[in-house]
């Protein structure tokens, strides 16, 4: 599974994900790097989900859990959700959850 | 290697020479050695022994030749493995390319190199002895797996018990379910019932991921749905049997203590429908579901109902909301997984909502049943492939208006 991540700031940490498919295969492993690299201390995880063009209800229950592993520190903001993925953002109210961004500058200059 | 387990090699040659060379080359090697000076001799007996494996044979011989040999070998059931070294006596490449073509798989030169042959045969020995475990091995996961299957069907039998029939026609409502999991169990699940002398209820739920786990969430869930009128009945108050609000159902099956009992990472989508009988009147809870299509008998046309909203198991005291609509005569309404509008065509494209509208206006005219198949069958088709990959149901429901006389299901 590919993800990588580049540290902004001591608070700030930037995850992308280069997959098509977050989905039932793709969600565990997902999860388990989130909580390995997170586990730093981070108060803001930024997601990038540019790649994603699918997400099926795995990928969302992994968003979630990965939402209420941070919840003690910190959020999640999601960056270049595709049309589906907004849809299925939108359906289930996770719009409400998770603020979303177009780019990744637009976060930086959110958060700055 | 035990006594019975040693490998049998079979060695053919019309000259005592070669025999007795081959013998004294290979007296080393850890296989049973049988020699014969003729194809008949050693045909018969291959025949009898099952465990042969390997085939030494010469080319040119009186009666039998190496050809034929190979050729009644491969012939044999108990012989589909036998390893085949043919021995050649010139460098003719023709015999190569026919002894090959035969089902020979090596080729030793005469006169015989003795560290060759040794090589040739240890290394062919090796070969047959993996294959050997890898059947070995093969036969064992095949067992295996029959067994589970075995099992899952079991499984899913016992989970259809749980749904209702999958059609229903009571006074002025006519309901039809299309239940197909994408393996041989799935999370899907779907159910209604009788509120009282006006409503009917009826839910599809989905849970998350597929296959047994979601199955066993379905079933824990599905069972606790089934208990009516008890402590734990979602639909009606416990004491007073009101009919509760639809987003009151949601809400309570989402703060249960029977779901967070289940303590998994599981979730799953729902639409809760309450449908007034005598007046057409939808009330309706949306949890992460996909929207409803409401198919509009007057004008032969659909709308896409629904806000969203939470799925639930996912978020504490979340917060779920009613909706609602007015069914006319003959009004259909349609709830789906979302394994249905996803379905992906060969080119990536997912068959979406619209299309879904369309094939329910086109084909207003068949029956809920046959609508059904034909369009989950038209969704197969789009993607190419013979089932889809994940589990889909889809309910229909139709109001046929006013009834003169209601039964009362309980």
């Amino acid at each position: 599974m590919n993800f990588t991540n580049k540290k902004v700031s001591d608070a700030v940490l930037i995850i992308i994900i280069n997959e098509e498919r977050l989905d039932a295969s793709c969600a565990p492993p997902f999860k388990k790097y989130f909580s390995e690299v997170v586990n730093k201390g981070f108060s803001k995880v930024v997601l990038d989900l540019s790649c994603v063009s699918f997400m099926d209800s795995s990928g969302l229950g992994a968003l979630i859990s990965c939402l209420k592993l941070m919840a003690a520190q910190g959020e999640i903001v999601i960056v270049g959700a595709q049309a589906n993925v907004k849809g299925l953002f939108t359906l289930t109210r996770m719009d409400r959850l998770f603020t979303q961004y177009e780019n990744i500058d637009e976060v930086l200059t959110a958060i700055a | 290697l035990a006594e019975s387990e040693r490998m049998k090699v079979v060695m053919v040659d019309d000259e005592a020479i070669i025999r007795y060379q081959l013998q004294t080359v290979l007296k080393d090697v850890d296989a049973d050695l049988f020699a014969f000076s003729s194809g008949e001799e050693a045909y018969e007996f291959l025949e009898k022994n099952n465990d042969v494996a390997m085939v030494i044979t010469d080319w040119v011989m009186p009666g039998m030749d190496g050809f034929e040999l190979i050729l009644r070998i491969k012939a044999m059931e108990n012989q589909k493995f036998t390893y085949i070294v043919l021995l050649t006596n010139i460098n003719d490449k023709d015999c190569l390319a026919m002894g090959m073509s035969y089902g020979a798989d090596d080729f030793i030169q005469k006169p015989i190199e003795e560290k060759e042959v040794f090589a040739r045969v240890y290394a062919g020995l090796r070969m047959q002895q993996l294959q050997n475990e890898l059947r070995e091995t093969n036969d064992e996961l095949r067992v295996a797996l029959q067994r589970m299957k075995v099992d899952l069907i079991a499984a899913a039998e016992l989970h259809k018990t749980i749904l209702p029939d999958p059609e229903l026609n009571v006074e002025s409502v006519e309901i039809t379910s299309l239940f197909q999991p994408c393996e041989y169990i799935g999370g899907d699940l779907y159910g209604y019932r009788d509120l009282n002398e006006d409503l009917f209820a009826f839910y599809q739920i989905d849970v998350s991921g597929h296959g047994v786990p979601s199955a066993l969430f379905s079933f824990a869930l599905g069972n606790e749905l089934l208990k009516q009128g008890n402590d734990t009945d979602w639909l009606l108050e416990p004491k007073t049997l009101e009919v509760r609000e639809v987003h009151d159902t949601v809400r309570s099956i989402n703060d249960s203590e029977a779901l967070n009992n289940l303590n998994s990472d599981l979730y799953f989508t729902m639409i809760y429908v309450q449908l007034n009988r005598k007046t057409g009147h939808v009330n309706f809870c949306q949890a992460g579901h996909p929207h409803l299509i409401h198919f509009k008998h007057q004008d032969n046309a659909c709308t896409i109902v629904g806000e969203g909203g939470f799925p639930v198991g996912l978020i504490k005291d979340a917060d779920y909301q009613k909706q609602s609509f007015q069914m006319q005569k003959y009004d259909r309404i349609f709830m789906f997984s979302d394994g249905l509008p996803e379905a992906l065509s060969s080119s990536d494209e997912m068959y979406g909502d619209e299309r879904l509208c369309r094939l329910i206006q086109e084909n207003s005219h068949l029956t809920l049943n046959n609508l059904l198949e034909y369009l989950y069958q038209t969704v197969v088709n789009w993607t190419e492939s013979k089932k889809l990959d994940d589990d889909v149901t889809i309910t229909a429901i139709q109001w046929n208006g006013e009834g003169e006389h209601y039964e009362f299901h309980q």
